[in-house]
């Protein structure tokens, strides 16, 4: 198989998770970049170009919040789960532990 | 101005202008964040080079930009088949009529080599100039309709969707066996009366002295002999290859829609030229001095007027199959058929 299509497929597959993944690491504040770190830190490799759009996108479905600070004579935005997104976060979880538990099943 | 400045600036003209100076400010701190990680990491002090490696990493300035814009379309994947339906119904119908436009061009010149030519090529132009501008329409009006009701869904039936209402393919794309054969029969016998026994079409008076013959059809009618050669031809072998198929698939019926337009072509300069019926009262009387005078004129109308009569109903129907032939192929209905 092409490496292309490996990738693409690959992408797929973890696109949905990276946001289960982000809104779980949102329960404090935390910038952009420290986010970054900590996911990749915790084996999830989420690049810039990915992250960023996301959290705005949560941002305006109302499930993150953000506000600028200024830290060290710089701006940061930092970001955190919303009362909308403490409320899906564990529904998402209970999704996500059935699909393991049936593809643990399918793949075993 | 430095590196980031100029890569931030280049992502900004991508972007909206309401969300532009948020975004940029976001993308600004990003990169000063990954260079302070990156010069703690390799121990040194931030420089161009180290610069140009962290932008290198975050992308070229028009993806990263395309990142926080929605998926834009001007005709969008909802509205797309439909849009591609009406482009094909409408580029077949543009054909057809170019078709029938070249045939009444060419009845209207002299056919000499160079005005043929001369005739193709202004068709085509004039082909290809329609094609065009019906192209920017059609697109220009899908693309309001994207633009003012993006939401807008064609096929949302889903609530009153049963699948008990699926048409039926077989009964659709199937060849009737005998109306194939028929025709294949009569169109044969057309043509062998036409091409070598032109004689038999008209009337005969056998009297002591000899017999008498009054031909129904004029010469005229004799001169478009190769058009009628040519187009009842296509048509055979039109019937042949779809009782070969035994049903209709997307090339016979581009054939036949090609066949039916050239048929309309010939129809309707066959009505625009020269009389085709011979046959007059006067003709009549002269033949059979016994036919009373009122007769010999209603039978003189009477062929005149049918022959006018079947032009007309071949423009009608053949217009109706192109129509009923560009509808079923846009259903993707001939198609899938095949399998």
């Amino acid at each position: 198989m092409p490496n292309e299509i490996s990738e693409n497929v690959t992408l797929e597959l973890r696109r949905g998770v990276i946001v289960l993944a982000v809104l779980s690491q949102l329960s404090g504040e935390r910038y952009g970049y420290s986010l970054l770190k900590s996911l990749s830190d915790l084996g999830l490799e989420v690049d810039q170009g990915t992250l960023y759009p996301l959290l705005r996108r949560l941002e305006s479905q109302g499930l993150l919040e953000s506000v600028w600070k200024l830290e060290e004579a710089r701006p940061r935005r930092y970001y955190v789960i919303s009362a909308q997104g403490k409320k899906l976060l564990p529904r998402l979880k209970a999704e996500w532990n059935s699909i393991v538990a049936v593809m643990k099943k399918m793949l075993a | 101005m430095n590196l980031i400045d100029r890569y931030v600036r280049e992502i900004g003209r991508r972007l909206p202008q309401k969300s532009r100076a948020d975004i940029e400010k976001e993308i600004r701190s990003a990169l000063e964040d990954m260079l302070e990680d990156r010069s703690k990491q390799e121990d040194r002090a931030v420089d161009e080079e180290m610069t140009v490696q962290v932008l290198k990493e975050y992308g070229k300035p028009e993806k990263v930009a395309a990142s926080y814009l929605p998926e834009r379309y001007l005709v969008g994947p909802q509205l797309f088949p439909t849009f591609w339906m009406v482009l094909r119904i409408v580029f077949a119908v543009l054909s057809a009529l170019a078709l029938v436009g070249l045939g009444i061009n060419l009845s209207h010149t002299d056919l000499s080599a160079g005005k043929v030519i001369e005739t193709l090529i202004e068709s085509l132009a004039q082909y290809l100039g329609g094609m065009m501008s019906a192209f920017g329409n059609i697109v220009l009006v899908f693309a309001l309709i994207q633009w003012f009701a993006p939401g807008l869904k064609f096929d949302d039936k889903e609530e009153e969707w049963s699948p008990r209402d699926l048409p039926e393919v077989e009964e659709s794309d199937q060849v009737s066996l005998a109306g194939s054969i028929a025709e294949i029969v009569l169109t044969v016998v057309g043509l062998v009366i036409f091409n070598f026994y032109p004689e038999i079409i008209g009337f005969y008076s056998f009297t002591g002295k000899g017999s008498a013959f009054l031909p129904i059809l004029t010469q005229a009618f004799f001169n478009y002999l190769p058009w009628i050669n040519l187009l009842w031809g296509l048509q055979i072998g039109l019937n042949v290859m779809i009782l070969q198929q035994m049903r209709w698939q997307t090339g016979t019926r581009w054939f036949s829609i090609v066949v039916k337009a050239g048929e309309m072509a010939l129809a309707y300069v066959m009505l625009k030229g020269p009389a085709l019926v011979a046959l007059t009262a006067e003709k009549l009387l002269a033949f059979n001095p016994d036919l009373p005078t009122d007769a010999a004129q209603i039978i003189a109308t009477l062929f005149s007027q049918v022959i006018t009569v079947a032009l007309l109903v071949v423009i009608v129907v053949n217009a109706a199959e192109i129509v009923k032939g560009l509808v079923k192929m846009a259903r993707g209905r001939a198609a899938p058929a095949q399998a």
